[in-house]
């Protein structure tokens, strides 16, 4: 009887530790989520994490340092007092590396949905007959303009950042990347572009996503704009004129700029812009930065020095509009529309009106009323204007008699729409090849106020300078006589320093030269 | 051959329960034969109506029953004329008689006016898992608390209870507020950023709601341990905790952080009882910093703003001025004490009711709480009904049916934003209520507008009056566990005990979290995004627990041996759902469901699933009780893991010999009753808190121009494992006198390895925020623990006094570290205000705080040569002061060398003095000294038990020793950097040249005077008279006449005093990030009185 209780348990034991049976028990896929192993089967995957790579761009994340990286620092911003104290560390000069804007994460969030995408979307032609080669090209030339938009921001931020192609998928794979050197990431830019450019869609068939998606016009405005940033000026202008050329892309008439462009968004010029939607993703950063109609005092505001009141005809002394071109007896913009549309004067500050609201309505008495959106808006990336004043730069700088001509002409397509009082602006009054360098420096202010250019713009100058000086100049026109180095003491200190965070999740990430720790005081 | 027999044995095992009652009906079919009699009471020959009288066969089992008619007559078809009979009624002694063939049966019934009394010496017996085994033969660390040492004392969940009673159990409090759980830590932290806190086992089921980890539906916080919430404390009858891992190694892969068995009060045998008690309690929350009043406060802000650039425009805000011609003057001329304006005397109501009884075959007790907490902060509301029911029935002397069936519904109202911490902010010059020009209270309640220029973080300060009364932050959680068990012995258990047992037991948890801001109450506008905001979240998880075991103890001849065997399968398998929603900007204050139609800000759902399997194999073997030996195996999987590493394997092993009881030893047995030494040796884990980790998952991304858009959502985790712990402790038991004194004694040594950590950074290059579990490192702990009882050992007469006392210390030190880790965790200074650098060493204890050296105020601004006050120059080592070649003196900087890409700030007078510790002339990462640990030394508690007739009077004192907190509270109230209200302590402020203080100038928003350094780190250790009871019982002798079997009374002091150096309100600060104490103003510990009556009929 014993034995055979004895022989029982021991059975019962030796039961319990056959496992083999359990492992398959054992293994449950998570709900609501979908695992690697069961993705990429067909089209509808490709095109969903394709989705995420222009999701991830309208992150909040993203928009502010677009807005941050690209102007917070150059003239064209003050904060209005209640910036966050992250932001007014910048606008002070005091950059650090804890300073959340030094972080890079969310624009190579957008860069591993791109790499995903890259990496796995040839495999679906295999496995989906309606995922055909030719939606392969076109997905891929998506992924690879986002990609590299991301890092032309990066690069313009940061300078050097690592060049990253690499889907993330496990822990095996080595995160401690390296940086590579600027021109390193824009050549390959380059050659990726130049590679997808006739792969991209022309038309999707539909207003929102010709401006919400990547198109052949995108790609292309990336790459002058990247040629341009190279200094490659033959070549950007080759990529202008190819954007030009495309005529339903026309500038919005005179009287309908900001409805169309800024409040009604996907306007006829718009070349790519970022869509938002109430009900989808709000941006909270233009709403908060630049105000709304729950919040119309935004967050920043434009320097009383550079702003120019046009119901009394008050320019401050460093506004590009009412300009005097020196030597002539020439202004530049008295009745400028964009001077009225782009920001307001409520309270002695000059608060931004650009994205904020819906449009000025003036009266036949003549009272200018301001109403606010509470929608919210898109984010426009590239516009026509931009390609016109790019070309505009380009020819600038190479500056033979004709280029000049050219250059003054390009700057007339987007001056004349918005001075439709003023005569056009005469070539014969910017005598030399500096004066139209200036000139095109001015009208990209003008036109592009708040839209997240202008930094870039000056760092361009300064590169081409080889110093900060001029660069200096122009952002220390904001300071309301306190003075202070608002610049850059030198051409490094135009970047943004690496993350703290990132510095230490990565042994192998050295910080930018300007912020190391060796560097002393005195080279502020 | 056997292959074939093992499946087939087993499905015979398994089949023989569901078969019992099949078989039953079967023995029904034999030929019926009527048994008939009159059952009559032996006082008065009266018939007795409605006795039972049942048939039961050989094994006890009942065949069939009935009961008598209105002339005391039955008839029952019997199945055996060999079976027994068995008469009874309440209130007369049952009979049990053998029917020996006769047909009919008549009983004559005795009242049972009298029981006597019967003592039953027995043996302690300590079980757990379905296995018991004496108390004297248990070799792992244990200590076990009788609820009756809590008992009458107002505690809303077990760990207030347990706080202080169980050496080396580590208990802190969250906070003060109603339901905010607490941390606890057996033996000291054994994880890095993975869970600390021990498994709870209630009743032999693992407690801990799996799925309320996964379905996070609140916001994450720290207050999972709040769900011991959901136990009434008056249910239990003990709580054991298993503190090394030879005892916790039976639960494998959950067992790491140690195990809190708590076993619930069942019923017992006899007539009906009925239990009620009722307890009232009155809070009041102690006194916390004085802060300034309106205007000590306004005159600090114009000096704050004044000092940093000395320019008097600076100072010119209009909320500091007292200006008439302010069109807001009359709102910031007030002087509110916030404080007490959010503070409130709170109190508590609980009801407790219990129905138990049974006889020899069923037993139960049903009970039910009802529990109403008032918190200490307006706004704040707790309300619990908690029930549960036990019922037991046993079929036959073999086989026995228990369920059990636990229910809480609990609805916690709790503040929107941390109330009291907004007072200690909020300036005290606005009123709560917004003021006419004439400065008169209007209805509406004040905020500072948006458009103010103070600092942000105090004009959006919310009102914290409008806040209590307008916000909803409600959480609800309903949570049901039915359980139903079943043991069966296999053969006769007079021959030996071979015991089948299992249980399936179901943990349904739902919880509801709402809340609302209405634009009243902020000063944000209509449709800001955080107003008239209104968030809905709910989830659901189910939880099932089964558990098949098999146990044989084997009687042997000779008795000086004993063995048991024991094995189990544990399945767990549980799934959840979770679904939130968030709007804003709904069209109203008072329509607060956020599926109106407003602004959709987030809408979310999780599902989860989780399985796992454990197999255990235990065995004992003593020896005349003298030398013991219990070992165990746990082999666990769980599908946490991915292929290859979803197994893991738990041993555990512990020996005890009683040197006592040694025949060597019998002369001093009179006065030593008990020495015994037990080491034992066991390893457990610890899992990651998440799901799915092994897979790349693809999961949701909102969309982009109607596009469905889906992401990466995490990284694949290819190498992940379960964190091991390997324990040693030693352990001896000392029993003097009788065992009137009682002491246990352990040492221990703990090894982590494969330390679990969470969100490890990896370069943001990748995608991806960093990893979200890692194993990397390898973690001691040592430390002892000392127990003592003390059983009557005061006794003269009616008067006696016990004693108790606990103490117990450890040590840990981090061994090694991933590279990756370390260089997270070291990260640099950041050169900011306020903040401590965080550095994690190997060979150092874990929780270290790290940064400057306070040394005061600089007296003057200037040096002159051989002056005696302190000014802003440079020393060397020696403490000369370091000049230029022109023999000017260098002055102080802070980060003169501009690290971290930060400006120099050049020190002036009535600056803080950091103590330069290079004589480098500048305040840097360089001179950052470690400051100490929020570990304590040692911790424990104390305290008597008085006795003397029917008084009782007991009293606990708790304390910790030796551990550090940043008070936070304090650093933000002595600033003087923002906006922000102060301590009155900032009054004695340096104001000019040469003026001797520790408290340096007010800077707003300038300087470096909060760096973190020792000026805020402040010794923790502290001793609580926690609790003080009077205790009175109503004699029976007065209680018979009016009905009642039992009542008493009771007077309860709650946090009597509190002994501390701590300058802050409470010195009982739980464990942050990193295991540092950082106080942040949360609610503090009450002070209670109660008052509580308890009768029974």
């Amino acid at each position: 009887m014993i034995k055979k209780i004895i022989y029982t348990v021991l059975l019962l034991v030796g039961l319990l530790f056959a496992t083999t049976g359990c492992t398959a028990w054992l293994t449950i896929k998570p709900e609501g989520e979908v695992v690697l192993e069961d993705f990429w089967q067909s089209e509808s995957s490709v095109e969903s994490v394709l989705a995420s790579c222009y999701r991830g761009l309208t992150e909040d994340d993203c928009i502010s340092r677009m807005i941050v990286w690209g102007e917070l620092r150059s003239d064209n911003m003050i904060s209005s007092g209640i910036a966050s104290t992250d932001m007014k560390k910048i606008l002070d000069g005091d950059i650090t590396s804890s300073n959340s804007f030094s972080s890079w994460a969310s624009f190579y969030s957008v860069i591993n949905y791109c790499n995903t995408v890259l990496y796995y979307a040839p495999s679906v032609v295999s496995r989906d007959l309606n995922f055909t080669q030719g939606d392969l090209r076109r997905v891929q030339a998506e992924a690879k303009t986002i990609r590299a938009l991301c890092y032309f921001y990066l690069v313009r931020a940061f300078k050097e950042v690592p060049y990253v192609t690499i889907a993330s998928v496990d822990d095996n794979q080595n995160y401690n990347f390296v940086k590579s050197t600027e021109d390193v990431v824009l050549d390959s830019l380059v050659i990726d572009l130049n590679a997808v450019r006739n792969w991209a869609s022309n038309d999707f068939g539909n207003g929102a996503m010709n401006k919400g998606k990547i198109t052949r016009n995108a790609v292309n405005t990336l790459l002058a704009d990247i040629y341009l940033w190279k200094n490659d000026y033959t070549n950007c202008i080759t990529a202008c004129d190819r954007v030009l050329a495309d005529t339903t892309l026309k500038l919005e008439a005179e009287d309908v700029v900001y409805p169309m462009v800024f409040s009604a968004g996907n306007s006829t010029e718009s070349i790519f812009e970022l869509q938002f939607n109430d009900n989808v993703q709000v941006n909270n950063t233009v709403r908060s930065l630049y105000g709304s109609s729950d919040f119309e005092l935004g967050a920043l505001s434009f320097p009383a020095t550079l702003a120019f009141n046009t119901n009394d005809k008050v320019a401050g002394l460093y506004s590009p509009f009412a300009y005097k071109v020196p030597s002539t007896t020439v202004v530049e913009g008295l009745d400028d529309v964009r001077a009225k549309d782009s920001y307001y004067l409520y309270g002695g500050k000059y608060y931004i009106y650009k994205y904020a609201g819906y449009g000025r309505i003036v009266t036949n008495s003549g009272v200018t009323t301001y109403t606010f959106r509470n929608t919210t808006p898109n984010w426009i990336i590239y516009r026509k204007s931009d390609v016109i004043l790019m070309k505009a730069e380009a020819l600038a700088q190479l500056g033979s008699t004709a280029e000049l001509k050219e250059a003054v002409d390009l700057v007339n397509l987007t001056y004349t729409r918005s001075n439709v009082l003023d005569a056009p602006l005469d070539v014969a009054n910017y005598i030399s090849k500096e004066e139209v360098q200036k000139l095109v420096l001015r009208e990209r202010q003008r036109e592009f106020l708040f839209e997240g250019k202008r930094w870039f713009d000056l760092v361009r100058l300064a590169r081409r300078d080889g110093t900060t000086t001029n660069m200096n100049m122009y952002v220390e026109t904001k300071a309301s006589g306190a003075g202070g180095s608002l610049g850059a003491p030198v051409l490094n200190a135009m970047y943004m320093p690496v993350n703290k965070a990132e510095l230490e999740a990565n042994p192998y990430m050295t910080q930018n030269p300007f912020y190391e720790e060796s560097g002393s005081s005195s080279t502020r | 051959m056997k292959k074939t027999m093992k499946p087939k044995r087993a499905a015979w095992m398994l089949l023989l329960v569901s078969l019992m009652a099949v078989s039953l009906q079967a023995q029904n079919s034999g030929p019926a034969i009527l048994v008939q009699g009159n059952v009559t009471s032996s006082n008065d020959g009266t018939e007795i109506i409605g006795a039972s009288v049942c048939e039961f066969d050989v094994n006890n089992r009942v065949v069939s029953s009935t009961a008598t008619d209105v002339n005391g007559h039955y008839v029952l078809k019997v199945k055996d004329l060999n079976n027994s009979l068995n008469v009874r009624y309440t209130g007369f002694s049952p009979i049990t008689r053998k029917m020996s063939g006769q047909k009919v049966q008549n009983f004559t019934m005795r009242e049972n006016t009298m029981i006597a009394e019967v003592v039953i010496k027995g043996v302690k017996k300590r079980s757990e898992g379905g296995y018991s085994i004496p108390q004297r033969e248990v070799g792992s660390a244990m200590q076990t608390l009788d609820a009756k040492e809590f008992e009458g004392l107002q505690v809303s969940s077990v760990d207030e209870a347990l706080q202080g009673r169980i050496a080396g159990l580590d208990i802190v409090a969250n906070s003060g507020d109603p339901g905010s759980g607490s941390s606890m830590r057996v033996r000291g932290a054994t994880s890095i950023t993975g869970s600390n806190e021990p498994l709870i086992v209630l009743n032999g089921i693992p407690y801990t709601a799996e799925g309320a980890k996964n379905i996070d539906y609140a916001n994450a916080n720290t207050e999972q341990y709040a769900n011991m919430l959901s136990i009434n404390p008056d249910d239990i009858l003990e709580i054991t905790v298993l503190k090394d891992a030879a005892a916790s190694a039976i639960w494998g892969s959950k067992g790491a952080n140690g195990v809190l068995m708590i076993t619930t009060k069942k019923g017992v045998m006899g007539k009906v009882k009925l239990d009620y008690s009722y307890r009232k309690t009155f809070t009041k929350q102690p006194k916390g910093l004085n802060m300034l009043n309106g205007g000590d406060f306004t005159m600090l802000m114009k000096q704050a703003y004044l000092n940093p650039h000395s320019n008097d425009a600076a100072t010119n805000v209009d909320e500091y001025n007292y200006d008439k011609n302010f069109v807001d003057y009359e709102n910031f001329n007030n002087n509110t004490d916030w404080v007490s304006e959010v503070s409130q005397l709170g109190g508590i109501d609980d009801q407790y009711l219990t129905v138990s009884g049974g006889g020899e075959r069923a037993l139960y007790r049903v009970s039910i709480g009802v529990f109403d907490q008032k918190g200490t902060i307006i706004g704040q509301n707790l309300k619990r009904l908690s029930s549960r029911a036990y019922l037991e029935y046993s079929v036959s002397d073999r086989i026995k049916f228990i369920a059990e069936f636990a229910l809480t519904n609990s609805d916690n109202f709790k503040n929107y934003e941390n109330l009291l911490d907004i007072a200690y902010k909020k300036m005290p010059n606005v009123g709560v209520y917004a003021q006419d020009s004439l400065g008169r209270n209007s209805n509406i309640y004040y905020n500072i507008s948006r458009s103010s220029f103070l600092d942000p973080a105090q004009r959006d300060l919310k009102n914290p009056v409008a806040l209590a009364y307008l916000a909803q932050n409600e959480a609800k959680s309903f949570r049901i566990l039915p359980t139903l068990r079943l043991n069966y012995d296999l053969i006769d258990p007079k021959i030996a005990t071979l015991r089948y047992s299992m249980y399936v037991s179901f943990d349904i948890n739902d919880g509801v979290n709402t809340s609302f801001l209405p634009q009243e109450a902020s000063n944000s506008n209509w449709p800001s995004n955080s107003v008239n905001r209104s968030t809905y979240a709910n989830g659901e998880t189910l939880t099932i627990y089964s558990e098949q075991n098999l146990s044989w103890v084997p009687k042997f001849e000779n008795e000086d041996h004993s063995f048991q065997l024991y094995g189990s399968v544990q399945i767990q398998s549980g799934s959840g759902t979770g679904q939130g929603i968030a709007s804003f900007s709904l069209p109203s204050s008072y329509a607060t469901d956020p599926s109106m139609s407003a602004y959709l800000d987030a809408a979310s759902s999780v599902h989860y699933r989780s399985r796992s399997i454990g197999f255990l194999g235990r065995a004992h073997y003593s020896y005349k009780s003298r030398y013991s030996i219990d070992g165990s195996i746990r082999r666990d999987g769980t599908t946490k893991f991915g292929p290859g590493r979803m197994f893991g394997d738990f041993p555990g092993i512990n020996c005890r010999w009683n040197i006592s009881d040694e025949p060597f030893m019998s002369e001093t047995k009179s006065w030593l009753s008990m020495l015994s030494v037990r080491p034992s040796w066991g390893i457990s884990g610890n899992e990651p808190g998440a799901e799915g980790l092994q897979y790349m998952r693809y999961g949701s991304y909102g969309s982009y121009l109607g596009t469905p858009a889906m992401r990466p959502v995490s990284l694949r985790l290819n190498g992940l494992k379960w964190e091991t712990t390997q324990m040693f402790n030693y352990g001896m038991d000392l029993g003097l006198l009788n065992d009137t004194y009682t002491i246990d004694l352990n040492f221990y040594h703990k090894n982590t390895s494969d330390l679990l950590f969470k969100n490890v950074g990896t370069s943001a290059a990748s995608g991806f925020n960093g990893m979200p579990w890692f194993n990397g490192g390898v973690m001691n702990n040592d430390g002892w623990e000392l127990n003592l009882y003390a059983n009557q050992f005061i006794k003269v007469g009616k008067f006696s006094v016990d004693f108790r006392f606990n103490l117990s210390n450890y040590k840990n030190t981090l061994i090694q570290l991933d590279q990756r880790l370390l260089d997270s965790y070291n990260g640099k200074f950041d050169y900011l205000n306020g903040s401590y650098l965080t550095r994690v060493q190997e060979n150092n204890s874990f929780g270290s705080i790290y940064g400057f050296r306070y040394k005061g105020v600089y007296q003057f601004d200037d040096y002159v040569e051989g002056m005696t006050g302190t000014a802003p120059v440079a020393h060397d080592e020696f403490g000369h002061v370091v000049t230029d070649q022109a023999g000017k003196p260098k002055p102080m900087w802070f980060n003169y060398y501009a690290k971290e890409g930060g400006l120099p700030y050049k020190f002036r007078g009535g600056d803080a003095i950091y103590e330069d510790i290079n004589h480098d002339g500048s305040i840097d990462e360089l001179d950052i000294v470690y400051l100490g640990n929020s570990n304590p030394k040692v911790n424990g508690g104390f305290g008597p038990t008085f006795r003397y007739k029917n008084f009782n009077c007991n009293m606990f004192f708790v304390f910790r020793y030796g551990n550090k907190i940043i008070n936070a509270a304090r650093m933000n109230a002595e600033n003087m950097f923002t906006d922000n209200n102060q301590s009155i302590a900032v009054n004695w402020r340096w104001r000019k040249d040469g003026d001797v203080t520790n408290m340096p100038r007010a800077l707003h928003d300038y300087g470096y005077n909060w760096l973190g350094s020792d000026r805020y780190v402040e010794d923790g250790s502290f001793l609580r008279f926690k609790y003080l009871q009077f205790a009175y019982s109503i004699p029976p002798t007065i209680l018979k006449p009016i009905g009642l079997k039992k009542a008493s009374a009771y007077v309860n002091f709650n946090n009597v005093a509190v002994w501390t150096k701590y300058t802050g309100v409470d010195p009982e600060v739980g464990y942050g990030s990193l295991n540092i104490s950082t106080d942040n103003n949360a609610t503090p510990r009450s002070k209670d009185v109660t008052i509580g009556l308890s009768i029974g009929l």
